[in-house]
C-alpha cells in the first residue's frame, strides 16, 4: 500500500463532504453545508462555493430589489461596510470619499453618485465601446496578480489531455446504481442484490453475453474479479492517476462527477436501515466500479501504456489551474461589469498602485454581497428585536398571566404561529409551544404504512414501537384492486383493460382536474386514525428493541417532562395537544412539509398517543395532576388548514363545554389563519373573503397541479424561547418558531439546556437548508420542480439517468429571504454563559451560523451574543403598532412589518 | 357549411398561435397569457362541437374544404385544403379533450415559471400541428403538420435549455424525428411509382412503417422516449402520453388503402408491432425511474395497438388509441405521486404482476443476460454511440471516400452533368454534417456548406428540368434569405467578440433571445423544413427529381434530414445551456437587439414572399 495515500482517510473525508440527504421519504432538514460547521460562516460559504462551484451569496440584483422593496435604511449598510472593511483599507484608494458611495451606487441613487463623479470629474469616462472595454478587461487582468490554484484537478486534466470525455460513464453507472438501489418502482429486481453492490456488478457481468459497454474488456473483469475492492481502487487508480498526491482529488472528482448518487451511497452505508429493500453498498464499492469503467473506457480507446496521466509539471500547470483560470475571468468579468456600471474609467489603474491593486483583490463582486448580505441580515434582526422590546415591556405585567379554562400545546413550528395568534383572540385559551413530538420518542405501526415510521427528532434513536390496531382489509377487495392494478399495467390485459377502463379514466381525469376537494375526501389518507385503538402499554417484559409499548414509570416520566418545560404552575381543566402535518398532492418532496420534530411526518399519532398516556389513570395515580385536567389529542394540517380531534368520544361530559368552546373558536382561528397564509399565494386575490380564502387553501392542498400547497418553512429567520408574554399579541409574520420556557422556574438552566439541545439543531437545519437552497438554488437546491423525475422511491432527478438533485425545490424557496436563524431566549445573558461552558451546540454561535440574543426576564433589555461574550445593544427604533390585524395583513404580499397588534377592547 | 366550418376553425388554430406568439414576445403577464389561451382553446372546442353535429347530420360523410392553391407553376401546384373523417373528428376531439385538461393543469402549475408564455405559445403550436396533421388530405400538408409537431416537441424537451442534458437529448430527439421524417419525404414521392412494380410498394410501405414507428418509439427508435420527458411535467404528458407519440398508429390508420394491397406487408407490421411491444415491455419491467418506466409501458400498450391494426381491426385500434393516450398522459401527470402511492401498493400488498412473476420462471441462464439487456435499454445507444464514435475518427474520411465514389458508380448510367452534381450534393452534405463531429470548422463555414448543398440540389433540378428554371430561381432567392436572415443573425450576435471554440455550449439566448429566436427561423427555411415558404422549393425539388432516379431523391432527403440536423446541431451550442464568460452589457444590448429585430424581421419577410412576387 502506498504510504502518502492512504483510501479510508481520503475516503471518510471526502464522505465528509457528500450531501447528507435522506431517501426522500424521510426527507430532513439539515444544514446543507454540515461540513464546514467548524468554520467561521462567511469563510465556510467561500471554502464550499469553490469546492462545489456555487454562488456563495444572492446575485447583486436581488439584494438591490430587497433592499428597495422593504426600504431599508441606508445605515445598515454603512455599519456593514465599515465592518467588512477596515478604514485603513478604504482610504488612500480611488474610493477613499466614503464608503457610501458604494451604498448609493448600490442601491442606484444616481443623484449622489453624479456628486461623487464630479467629485472626481477627471475620471469619469464617456460611455465606453466594445474595444475599450475588451482594453479594460485586460487591463484588470494583468493588474491582478495570477494565483495558482492550489488543486490540479487531476481527472479534469485527463479529460483535457486524452480528449476522453469520462462523464460518458455517468449515464451507464447511474443506471446500474439507480436500479441495484432501487426501492419499488421497478419490478424487475437487480439479480443477486444481495450480494452486495461490488459482487452483484460482477456477478451480473460474469460469462454474460450481453456487454455493459463496448468498452468493457472481458479479460479485465477477469482481474477485477480477484480484488476486492479496496484493492481494485488502489490497482486502477495506479493506472489512471499515478501521482499519490493527486489521487484524493481525483477520487473526490469521481465522486462528484455525480454528487448526488453518491451522497445517497454514504447515507445508505451510514444507516442501512433506512431502506426498506436491503441493499448492503458502500462508497468503496461504487467508486471500485467507477474507476473500473473509467480505465476501461480509457483503455478501450488509448493505448494501454498512454493511459496513465502524465505528471504535473510546470508546462502544463495552466492546464491544472484552467478551473482556478475560469474562476478568475469570471472574478473579472464581474468586475468589469460593476466598474462599467459605475461608469469608472480603468485608466486610474493604469499606475500600478499598491493600494489600487489591493482594491481590486477585496473588492471583488463576493465582497460587495457580503456586505449587503450583513446589512440585510442586520436591518430584519434589529427591526425585529426592537418590536419584541416594544411587546416584551407592554406585557410585563403579565409575565405570568392566570391560568385559563383551555390550554393548547402547539410545535414550536412558524408555521404554528399565526394559528396561535388568532387562537388567544377568544381570552379563554392560552397557548404554549413545545418540539412537535412531545417527548414521545417511538416507532409508530400506523395501519394505513405497511412499516413502522419513525416518529421522534433524527437525533433520537427510539426504543419503542407502538401500534395501531387495524381491520384487516377484505380479501375481495384486496384482489379486485390486485387485479385492476395488473390488468392495467399488464402488457397482455392492457388491450382489453384499457379499452374497456376508458370511461372511468375519463372520469377521473375530470374529477381530479375539476373537483379535487371532491375526489380527495374520497381518497383521504391520514396517517392514524381519528378513533382508533393504539397499543401503547407494555406488554410481556421482553428487552429486544424496540420495546413493545411503554410502561406506565415510563409514561408518567413523559407526561411530567413536558409540563415541566411548559413551566406553568397550575394546568388548565383542558389541554389540547395539537400535533401538525400537512397533506400535499403530486408532490414528492412531502416529508419537508411534515413535522421536523417528527423526522419528517405527521405529529398526529404522537399527540395522540401522549393524550392517551396522559389520560391514562394508572400514569396519573403517579403523577401530582388535578383531577379536574383532561388531555385531547389533535392534529393541525398546516396545508388545509384543518383540525382533526382525537378520541373525542372519550371526552368527559364535564369537558364537554369546554372542548365546544375550543373547536369554535379553533374554527374561526383556522379560517383566519388560512387567510393570512394566502395574501403569500399570488392566485389568490389580497381581498379576497375569509371563507373563501379557506376554501382556496384546500383546494391548493388537494390539487395534483398545484406545485405549492404551502410555502412551508420559508421566510423563517428567528426562535424566540421565553415565555407567552413576550410574542403574546406580537405579529411575526409567521417568521418565528416559539418555543415555551419559563426562566424562573428554571433554576440550576437544567431545562434550559434540554430545550436547547432539541431546539438549536431542528432550528439551525431548517433555517441553513432555506438559506442555501436560496442561495443557489440549482447547487445547493433541487432547481424546478416541475420537471421532477422520482428515482428509485429515493430522490429526485431532472429527466432520466441524470444526478439525484438533493435540496429544496425553487419553489418552496422562492419567497424565502435568506437569513440566518436568531435565538432569542429569555434568560439573564449571565446564565445562558453559564450554560454555554457545557454546551454541546456553541460552535453555531460563535462561528455565525446561527445569531443569539438574550432579552432579560426583569427589565427586557436585549444583549447580542459575541464572540463568548453578551454586548448590550441599544434599539432605537419606534414602536410600530398595528391596530387591526385583518386590514393589516390584506397590505402586501411582501414581507410585512412586524409589530405589536392592538389589543382590541 | 362544412367548408365555413373548418375553414374559421382551423383559422382559430392559427390565430391562437398567432396571439401567444405576439404574448411570448412583448412579454404579456402570464395572467392574460393563459386567459388568452384558454380562449382560444374554448371557442376551439365549441367549433369543433358543431363541427361534430354537422358531421353527423350530414349521416358520417367527409367534410372537405375548397383547394387553395397557395403555389403555382405550369407543373407543380401546392395545394392547401382540408379534410375530415370520422378517424380524424375521433383524434381531434382526444386532442382537444386532452388540450384542455392541459391547459387548465399548466395554468396553475406553471405559475411563476420563467418561459411560461413561451410554454403556452409552443403548446399552442403543437395544437396547430396535430390539427394540420389531423385534417390534411395530401401528403406534403400532412408532413408539415408532422414537423410541426416535431419542432415544438424539440423546443419543449429544451424548455429548460440552460441544462445541458435537456438540450442534448432535445436534439438527439430532434435526430430521431429527421430520419422518420426521411420515411416521410421519400415514401410520399415513392408513392408516385407504387403502382408500377411491387419494389416500389414496398418501398413505400417500409418508410411509412419507419416514420410511423419512429413518433410512435417503435422498435429501433424505441429508446428515445425517456429521453424526451425533460420538460416540465405537463408537456411531458401532453406529447410523450398522449398525443404525439399516438400519431403513429394514426399515419398507419390513415395509409392503410397504401399498404394493405401490399403482399405480405401486414404481417411484417404485425410482428414488427408485436416485437417492439414485447420489447417495451421488457423495458418497462426494470426501470428504475417512474416517468422512464411510464414510458417504456406506453410504447408497449402502442406495439400493441400497431398489431391490432395490422390484424385488421382499425376501429378497436383507434379506440383502444384513445383510451391508451387518456391513461398515459394521466399517469405522467399524476408521476411525482409515485412515492405516496407505492407506500399504498405495499399496504395492500399488491403487485403489478397478477399471480406470478414471469420473470422469476425463466431458467437461471437467462436472467442476467436478459436483465443486462434490458438495463442497457437493448443496447441500441451503445450501438449508436459506438457509430458516433467511429464517425469523429479518421474513418469518417474512408466513409466519406466510399460514400463519394458509390454515388458515383449509381450515376454512372445518367448524364454527365447529373453525375458530377449529385456527387457534389453528396459531398457538401457530409461535410456539412460530419463537419459538426469533427469539430474542425466555425458556424459559418457549417452555415454556407448547408447553403451550398442546398443550391446544388438546386442546380440539379434546375439541370434535370431547364423549363422550370423560373421557379428554381425564385426558390433559390428564398434560400438565399434565409441563408443571409440566419448568417446575420449570426454575425450580428458575435459582432465585437472574439470568436472561440464552437463546440462548446455558449447560451447566447440568456442575451439574444429574439435574434436566437430569428436564427432558428432562418435555420428552419434554410432547411427547407416545412414551417418555411421554401418547403414548398424543397417540394418542387423533390417532384422533379424523382420520376427520374430515385438514387437522386434520397440523396436529396438525405441532404434534408441531415443538413436540419446539423442546423439545429448548430443552433443548440450557439443559442442554448451553460452560462458563457462574456462580458455583457444589457443597456447596449437591448437597443442592438431590437434594430437587428426589425431588420431580421423585414428579411425574412421579403424573402419569403418572393415566390409570389416573381411570378
Amino acid at each position: 500500500m502506498d504510504k502518502n495515500f492512504c483510501l479510508k482517510e481520503s475516503l471518510e473525508s471526502i464522505k465528509h463532504l457528500l450531501p447528507k440527504q435522506f431517501p426522500i421519504k424521510d426527507f430532513v432538514h439539515h444544514n446543507t453545508l454540515h461540513a464546514f460547521e467548524n468554520l467561521p460562516f462567511e469563510a465556510a460559504l467561500l471554502e464550499a462555493s469553490s469546492i462545489f462551484d456555487a454562488s456563495a451569496y444572492l446575485n447583486l440584483n436581488k439584494y438591490r430589489s430587497i433592499f428597495e422593496s422593504k426600504k431599508i435604511d441606508a445605515t445598515f449598510l454603512e455599519a456593514s461596510i465599515q465592518e467588512t472593511f477596515s478604514k485603513s483599507f478604504l482610504s488612500g484608494t480611488y474610493f477613499h470619499k466614503n464608503g457610501l458611495f458604494l451604498v448609493h451606487f448600490f442601491l442606484k441613487n444616481y443623484q449622489e453618485i453624479s456628486d461623487f463623479k464630479s467629485f472626481y470629474a477627471n475620471y469619469v469616462p464617456k460611455k465606453m465601446t466594445t474595444r475599450e472595454l475588451g482594453k479594460f478587461f485586460f487591463k484588470i487582468n494583468q493588474l491582478l496578480p495570477k494565483h495558482v490554484s492550489k488543486k490540479k484537478f487531476p481527472r479534469m486534466r485527463l479529460i483535457k489531455q486524452k480528449k476522453i470525455d469520462l462523464n460518458k460513464i455517468n449515464r451507464i453507472f447511474i443506471k446500474l446504481l439507480s436500479h441495484y438501489l432501487d426501492q419499488g418502482i421497478s419490478e424487475w429486481e437487480f439479480p443477486s442484490a444481495e450480494k452486495g453492490f461490488y459482487q452483484g456488478f460482477l456477478s451480473l457481468l460474469e460469462n454474460n453475453i450481453v456487454s455493459l459497454a463496448i468498452f468493457v474488456q472481458s479479460e479485465d473483469l477477469t482481474i477485477l474479479r480477484t480484488m476486492n475492492p479496496e484493492k481494485a481502487i488502489y490497482y486502477y487508480l495506479d493506472k489512471l492517476c499515478s501521482e499519490d498526491s493527486e489521487k484524493k482529488d481525483y477520487i473526490q472528482e469521481t465522486l462528484f462527477a455525480h454528487i448526488g448518487w453518491s451522497g445517497m451511497v454514504s447515507v445508505i452505508e451510514d444507516q442501512p436501515h433506512c431502506l426498506r429493500k436491503k441493499r448492503p453498498i458502500s462508497l468503496m464499492e461504487i467508486l471500485a466500479v467507477k474507476l473500473f469503467l473509467e480505465y476501461e473506457l480509457m483503455a478501450h480507446t488509448t493505448p494501454s501504456s498512454e493511459v496513465a496521466l502524465t505528471v504535473f509539471s510546470e508546462k502544463n500547470r495552466s492546464f491544472g489551474s484552467m478551473v482556478a483560470h475560469h474562476k478568475r475571468k469570471s472574478h473579472i468579468a464581474s468586475l468589469t461589469s460593476l466598474f462599467m456600471q459605475l461608469e469608472i474609467d480603468m485608466n486610474i489603474f493604469s499606475e500600478r498602485s499598491k493600494k489600487n491593486i489591493s482594491f481590486l483583490e477585496q473588492v471583488s463582486v463576493l465582497k460587495l454581497q457580503e456586505v449587503f448580505h450583513k446589512a440585510l441580515e442586520k436591518a430584519q434582526y434589529h427591526s425585529f428585536l426592537a418590536q419584541l422590546q416594544h411587546n416584551a415591556k407592554r406585557n410585563h405585567d403579565q409575565r405570568n398571566p392566570k391560568t385559563q379554562p383551555i390550554t393548547a400545546i402547539f410545535c414550536i413550528d412558524d408555521r404554528e404561529a399565526s394559528l396561535r395568534t388568532y387562537l388567544e383572540e377568544d381570552p379563554m385559551i392560552q397557548t404554549q409551544g413545545v418540539p412537535g413530538f412531545f417527548g414521545i420518542d417511538f416507532l409508530f405501526q400506523s395501519s394505513q404504512a405497511p412499516h413502522p415510521e419513525k416518529l421522534c427528532p433524527v437525533t433520537v434513536i427510539p426504543q419503542h414501537i407502538v401500534r395501531e390496531i387495524h381491520e384487516e382489509t377484505s380479501f375481495f377487495l384486496k384482489n379486485l384492486k390486485n387485479f385492476f392494478h395488473a390488468g392495467m399495467n399488464s402488457f397482455l390485459l392492457g388491450w382489453i383493460f384499457l379499452p374497456l377502463s376508458a370511461p372511468w379514466i375519463f372520469l377521473k381525469i375530470l374529477m381530479r382536474m375539476f373537483l379535487p376537494t371532491t375526489y380527495a375526501s374520497f381518497h383521504k389518507r391520514s396517517f392514524v386514525l381519528k378513533n382508533s385503538r393504539l397499543k401503547f402499554i407494555r406488554e410481556g417484559d421482553s428487552e429486544t428493541l424496540p420495546k413493545k409499548g411503554y410502561t406506565f414509570e415510563e409514561m408518567a416520566e413523559r407526561v411530567s417532562e413536558l409540563i415541566k418545560i411548559v413551566g406553568m404552575e397550575k394546568l388548565s381543566p383542558l389541554i389540547v395537544i395539537m400535533g401538525h402535518e400537512s397533506s400535499s398532492i403530486n408532490n414528492p418532496h412531502f416529508a419537508a412539509y411534515d413535522c421536523g420534530a417528527c423526522s419528517g411526518r405527521s405529529g398526529g399519532a404522537n399527540a395522540k398517543t401522549f393524550a392517551l398516556m396522559a389520560n391514562h389513570p394508572q400514569v396519573r395515580a403517579m403523577l401530582p395532576l388535578p383531577e379536574d385536567v383532561f388531555f385531547i389529542g389533535a392534529l393541525h394540517n398546516t396545508a388545509e388548514d384543518t383540525l382533526t380531534f382525537f378520541d373525542e368520544k372519550t371526552i368527559p361530559p364535564s369537558h364537554q363545554t369546554l372542548f365546544n368552546t375550543f373547536k369554535s373558536s379553533a374554527n374561526r382561528a383556522l379560517i383566519k389563519n388560512a387567510k393570512e397564509r394566502s395574501r403569500r399565494f399570488e392566485l389568490i386575490p389580497l381581498n379576497t373573503s375569509l371563507k373563501k380564502a379557506h376554501e382556496e387553501v384546500i383546494l391548493r392542498a388537494c390539487s395534483l397541479f398545484e406545485p405549492r400547497p404551502e410555502y412551508n418553512h420559508a421566510t423563517h429567520s428567528f426562535c424566540i424561547v421565553g415565555r407567552r408574554y413576550l410574542t403574546h399579541q406580537f405579529f411575526t409574520d409567521r417568521k418565528a418558531f416559539l418555543q415555551s420556557y419559563h426562566p424562573e422556574t428554571d433554576k440550576n438552566h437544567f431545562i434550559l439546556k434540554n430545550i436547547l439541545n432539541a431546539v438549536v439543531p431542528v432550528c439551525t437545519g431548517i433555517n441553513l437548508e432555506y438559506f442555501f437552497s436560496t442561495m443557489d438554488h440549482e447547487v445547493y437546491g433541487s432547481g424546478t420542480k416541475l420537471s421532477h423525475n422520482v428515482a428509485s422511491l429515493l430522490g429526485v432527478m431532472h429527466g432520466v439517468n441524470d444526478d439525484l438533485r438533493t435540496g429544496l425545490p425553487r419553489q418552496m424557496v422562492e419567497i424565502h429571504d435568506p437569513l440566518r436563524c436568531l435565538f432569542i431566549i429569555e434568560k439573564k445573558p449571565v446564565q445562558i454563559l453559564e450554560l454555554f461552558q457545557s454546551f454541546l451546540f456553541t460552535h453555531y454561535f460563535d462561528h455565525r451560523w446561527a445569531f443569539l440574543a438574550a432579552i432579560d426576564p426583569e427589565n427586557a433589555s436585549i444583549h447580542w451574543y459575541h464572540q463568548r461574550q453578551f454586548l448590550p445593544l441599544f434599539l432605537n427604533n419606534e414602536k410600530f403598532e398595528i391596530s387591526k390585524l385583518d386590514d393589516f395583513i390584506k397590505e402586501s404580499r411582501e414581507d410585512l412589518k412586524f409589530g405589536l397588534i392592538q389589543q382590541e377592547l | 357549411m362544412s367548408e365555413i366550418l373548418l375553414s374559421v376553425f382551423f383559422s382559430l388554430v392559427i390565430l391562437t398561435v398567432l396571439i401567444q406568439a405576439l404574448g411570448t414576445i412583448f412579454l404579456f403577464p402570464e395572467k392574460r397569457q393563459i386567459r388568452l389561451f384558454l380562449l382560444g382553446l374554448l371557442n376551439q372546442s365549441l367549433l369543433l362541437l358543431s363541427i361534430t353535429f354537422y358531421f353527423f347530420w350530414n349521416h358520417c360523410s367527409v367534410m372537405h374544404t375548397r383547394d387553395i392553391t397557395l403555389f403555382k407553376s405550369p407543373h407543380y401546384d401546392f395545394i392547401f385544403s382540408l379534410q375530415l373523417d370520422s378517424i380524424s373528428l375521433t383524434m381531434m376531439w382526444l386532442t382537444c379533450f386532452f388540450v384542455n385538461i392541459i391547459a387548465f393543469f399548466a395554468r396553475r402549475y406553471m405559475h411563476r415559471e420563467p418561459g411560461v408564455q413561451r410554454f403556452f405559445l409552443l403548446i399552442s403550436f403543437f395544437v396547430l400541428g396535430m390539427y394540420l396533421t389531423l385534417l390534411s388530405p395530401t401528403l406534403s400538408l400532412l408532413f408539415t403538420g408532422w414537423e410541426i409537431v416535431g419542432i415544438s416537441s424539440y423546443l419543449l424537451i429544451a424548455f429548460y435549455w440552460e441544462r445541458e442534458k435537456a438540450v442534448f437529448n432535445a436534439e438527439y430527439i430532434y435526430w430521431i424525428y429527421q430520419i422518420s421524417d426521411l420515411g416521410f419525404l421519400q415514401g410520399a414521392f415513392f408513392a408516385h411509382i407504387s403502382s408500377l412494380h411491387t419494389f416500389g410498394a414496398w418501398c413505400t410501405g417500409i418508410l411509412i412503417l419507419l416514420t410511423a414507428f419512429g413518433k410512435s418509439a417503435q422498435f429501433p427508435f424505441l429508446t428515445w422516449l425517456p429521453k424526451a420527458l425533460e420538460g416540465p411535467t405537463p408537456s411531458s404528458a401532453l406529447f410523450y402520453g398522449a398525443l404525439s407519440i399516438h400519431l403513429g398508429p394514426y399515419l398507419l390508420l390513415r395509409t392503410e388503402p397504401v399498404w394493405r394491397t401490399i403482399h405480405g406487408f401486414s404481417l411484417l407490421l404485425g410482428i414488427l408491432g408485436a416485437f417492439s411491444g414485447i420489447l417495451a415491455y421488457l423495458l418497462s419491467l426494470s426501470r428504475s425511474t417512474i416517468k422512464g418506466k411510464i414510458a417504456y409501458q406506453g410504447s408497449s400498450q402502442i406495439g400493441i395497438i400497431i398489431l391490432e391494426i395490422a390484424l385488421g381491426f382499425p376501429t378497436w385500434a383507434l379506440f383502444h388509441t384513445v383510451a391508451h393516450a387518456l391513461y398515459r398522459g394521466y399517469q405522467l401527470l399524476e408521476a411525482p405521486s409515485i412515492i405516496v402511492n407505492e407506500l399504498q401498493l405495499q399496504k395492500f400488498k399488491i403487485k403489478s404482476r397478477w399471480f406470478f412473476s414471469w420473470t422469476e420462471t425463466l431458467p437461471k441462464k437467462w436472467i442476467k443476460p436478459l436483465y443486462l439487456f434490458v438495463l442497457n435499454e437493448t443496447c441500441i445507444d451503445l450501438f449508436f454511440s459506438y457509430m458516433i464514435q467511429s464517425f469523429s475518427k479518421r474513418k469518417v474520411f474512408y466513409q466519406l471516400s466510399f460514400l463519394t465514389g458509390f454515388v458515383y458508380f449509381i450515376f454512372q448510367s445518367e448524364s454527365f452533368s447529373l453525375r458530377i452534381i449529385c456527387t457534389l450534393v453528396s459531398f457538401m452534405l457530409l461535410c456539412s454534417v460530419l463537419s459538426l463531429h469533427l469539430q474542425a470548422i466555425g458556424p459559418f463555414t457549417i452555415l454556407f456548406l448547408v447553403y451550398l448543398s442546398q443550391v446544388f440540389g438546386m442546380a440539379a433540378t434546375l439541370v434535370l428540368h431547364p423549363q422550370c428554371s423560373q421557379q428554381i430561381i425564385a426558390c433559390f432567392f428564398t434560400f438565399t434569405g434565409s441563408f443571409l436572415l440566419a448568417w446575420t443573425a449570426l454575425s450580428l450576435c458575435f459582432s465585437g467578440r472574439a470568436w472561440g471554440n464552437l463546440f462548446r455550449w455558449h447560451g447566447l439566448m440568456r442575451y439574444y433571445p429574439l435574434t436566437g429566436a430569428l436564427f432558428f427561423l432562418g435555420a428552419l427555411g434554410l432547411t427547407g423544413s416545412p414551417l418555411a415558404f421554401t418547403f414548398i422549393a424543397e417540394d418542387f425539388m423533390m417532384v422533379h427529381l424523382v420520376p427520374c432516379n430515385a438514387m437522386a431523391a434520397t440523396l436529396a432527403c438525405l441532404a434534408y434530414i441531415l443538413n436540419g440536423a446539423s442546423m439545429i446541431r448548430l443552433f443548440g451550442f450557439l443559442f442554448l445551456c451553460t452560462k458563457p464568460q462574456v462580458f455583457h452589457d444589457p443597456l447596449r444590448d437591448h437597443a442592438l437587439t431590437y434594430f437587428q429585430a426589425a431588420c431580421l424581421l423585414s428579411a425574412f419577410l421579403i424573402t419569403q414572399s418572393i415566390p409570389y412576387l416573381s411570378w
